[in-house]
């Protein structure tokens, strides 16, 4: 075990009976790096996330949190705060009642627990619910009170499943809004979701789950940027494509197709460096049609997404 | 959300930062915002584990519904006050503990419905509402989880019983001066005992079966159970005085010790077996020691149960 992964999860194998839900997946979370987990329903990302938090026992494999083995459950989560599988909030507690549970296991002193309390009710936007019933809240209320239970203690590592199930899209921003500024504080996180933007834009490294098994896994910006060497550049001309400038692109060094998109954008498929993508666009602003834009797309993770999925959608 | 009640959203100035109430002064450097804590013991967390329940139990109607009955006890005592020496009690000792005895007749059929719809729904509501999700994601034992609920579920039954008790005694005083001391220590031992093993038997059995676990236990230990104990008894299967060990009978040999025979149990069985050679007076250190062990045997059941859950 090196010291710099928050999580470590080695050839983890969990089966019920002959069915085989999460099969030799290996995965590490670096100390202050955001991981996400991607996959179609019942891929086996929830079956990871509740191994990695003890909730039920992994068939074979190891699974060490900060160095602890999950096996010692306690110790392994003591600076982790989660909320897996959408769980209730107990609906006979108000918000404040909740958090005060939650921070007594946790070691917090009651005034702790007022202090950060406050904090999380606050960025959670649930301050002045904090003395209303839990069970008079809608689905959303009920998400962000879990999400504030999970950050209460300031833990080094979060674990989420879904966060962002059940909350309206503002709510969402928020919610990724106060992830990303957890990452300033060297947080860890290690998120389950669908919703490929929200990867995106929090975490450093993605695996993508399908079947029970990691078939892509590492580093979002080589996934979406350079994976496979491709990249679309589109250009947006004043005056109709021609013919003439059509054979001058594709003649390029690096272009490898064109195409228009009706008659003032040309789509260029291009591998190749940043020099030759200089002299293409160079290219396009000596044609004499007007360039008005010139537009960079990588790869991104909904294609990476589709393609991962595309055999499921057949079958 | 709208027919929430908010509450009154203070100016900033009037809330310090960092703080449940206005008049609480504690700073972010006191808050301790970057300090790294570290979690309680396994028995410190138990105890949260127990606080938090108890605030659980707190909102349950069931619990109130029982003082109420309590409370009744005095009004029931008056009204049929005229009739004790008719055909009411079969109380074999006219003293203030004797009729005490009588008094808590319904003690078995009430212990019943208590334990097994309040303890018997301990765990199966954590994962039915899904609480469980959070809770067992906890830094804490599963153990001290189980340990917690079912102590908070025992301290309130006692709580209650034990203010049944005293309703029953300043009743009887109205009347009566006299009062058996043996007979009242040996009887709350009993009572005692009754409820360690019927809240520990309904727990187990939301641990072990989850949803429909009160009913079960209910049935169980008031019917079945004694029904079956009394067919083999009959039959010469087992003996009678062996009786005294199992624990379904518990609540019912507290009112025997009272002096209450006859109205003791709430459907008749003590009345039924005990001619034929059960008696309370039976009821030794061996059955106090053989009553432990049943709950330690329930408890531990539940708690390997919900251990070894998978969710």
């Amino acid at each position: 075990m090196t010291e710099s992964n928050s999580i470590e999860v080695s050839h983890l194998v969990k089966r019920y009976g002959s069915f085989t839900a999460v099969s030799d997946i290996s995965f590490e979370v670096p100390d202050g790096k955001y991981m996400g987990l991607l996959g179609p329903n019942g891929a086996g990302k929830s079956t990871t996330l509740k191994a990695v938090t003890g909730l039920l026992k992994p068939t074979s494999g190891t699974i060490r949190i900060q160095g602890i083995d999950i096996k010692d459950h306690r110790h392994a989560l003591e600076h982790v705060g989660c909320v897996i599988e959408t769980p209730n909030p107990y609906n006979e507690f108000t918000p404040a009642d909740f958090l005060q549970h939650v921070g007594r296991i946790y070691g917090l002193s009651r005034a702790e627990i007022a202090i950060r309390g406050r904090d999380v009710l606050e960025q959670m936007k649930l301050w002045d619910w904090r003395y209303s019933k839990i069970a008079g809240f809608s689905k959303g209320m009920k998400q962000r009170v879990v999400i504030a239970q999970a950050l209460l203690p300031n833990p080094d590592i979060i674990i989420l499943d879904e966060p962002t199930s059940g909350l309206d899209p503002r709510g969402m921003v928020e919610v990724r809004d106060i992830l990303k500024s957890l990452k300033k504080k060297d947080n860890s996180l290690l998120i389950s979701t669908h919703i490929l933007s929200e990867v995106s834009e929090l975490c450093d490294s993605v695996t993508m789950i399908r079947d029970g098994k990691a078939v892509i896994s590492g580093d979002v910006a080589e996934l979406i940027g350079n994976g496979s060497g491709a990249i679309s550049l589109e250009f947006k001309m004043l005056k109709s494509i021609n013919s003439q400038l059509l054979n001058d692109l594709s003649g390029c060094a690096g272009v490898s197709g064109v195409e228009t998109i009706g008659d003032h954008i040309a789509r260029l498929e291009f591998r190749g460096t940043l020099e030759q993508q200089a002299e293409v666009i160079s290219m396009a602003y000596g044609s004499g049609l007007g360039l008005l834009s010139a537009n960079e797309k990588g790869k991104d993770l909904e294609d990476l997404y589709m393609e991962m999925t595309e055999g499921e959608e057949a079958s | 959300m709208s027919l929430l009640k908010k509450t009154a959203v203070p100016t900033e100035e009037e809330r310090p930062r960092g703080t449940w109430e206005n008049d609480s002064t504690m700073d972010d450097a006191q808050a301790h915002r970057d300090r790294t804590y570290h979690i309680r013991s396994s028995i410190q967390q138990t105890f949260s584990i127990y606080l938090t329940q108890m605030a659980l139990f707190s909102k349950r109607k069931l619990i109130y519904v029982m003082l109420i009955i309590a409370v009744l006890i005095p009004i029931i005592y008056v009204l049929i006050r005229d009739k004790l020496n008719l055909n009411l009690g079969n109380v074999t000792e006219l003293s203030g503990s004797g009729i005490m005895g009588l008094l808590l007749f319904m003690f078995p059929f009430l212990l019943s419905i208590c334990a097994s719809f309040l303890m018997g729904s301990l765990m199966p509501k954590e994962f039915s509402e899904r609480s469980a999700y959070m809770n067992m994601a906890l830094p804490m034992s599963r153990w001290a989880f189980c340990l917690g609920k079912y102590l908070a579920g025992v301290t309130i039954i006692i709580g209650i019983f034990v203010f049944a008790y005293g309703m029953a005694m300043a009743t009887a005083m109205m009347d009566y001066e006299y009062f058996n001391g043996e007979a009242l220590a040996k009887s709350m031992i009993l009572m005692l005992l009754a409820i360690l093993v019927y809240t520990s038997f309904a727990f187990t059995m939301g641990c072990v079966i989850g949803r429909g676990a009160g009913i079960l236990s209910f049935l169980l230990f008031l019917l079945v159970l004694p029904m079956i104990e009394f067919y083999l008894g009959i039959n010469g299967n087992i003996q009678m005085s062996d009786l005294i060990y199992m624990p379904n009978l518990l609540p019912d040999f507290t009112c025997m010790a009272l002096g209450s025979n006859g109205a003791a149990s709430s459907i008749g069985f003590i009345n039924m077996i005990q001619p034929q050679g059960i008696d309370v007076d039976d009821f030794s250190m061996t059955s106090i020691i053989v009553s432990v062990v049943w709950t330690i045997g329930f408890l531990l059941l539940g708690m390997i149960a919900v251990n070894r859950r998978e969710m």
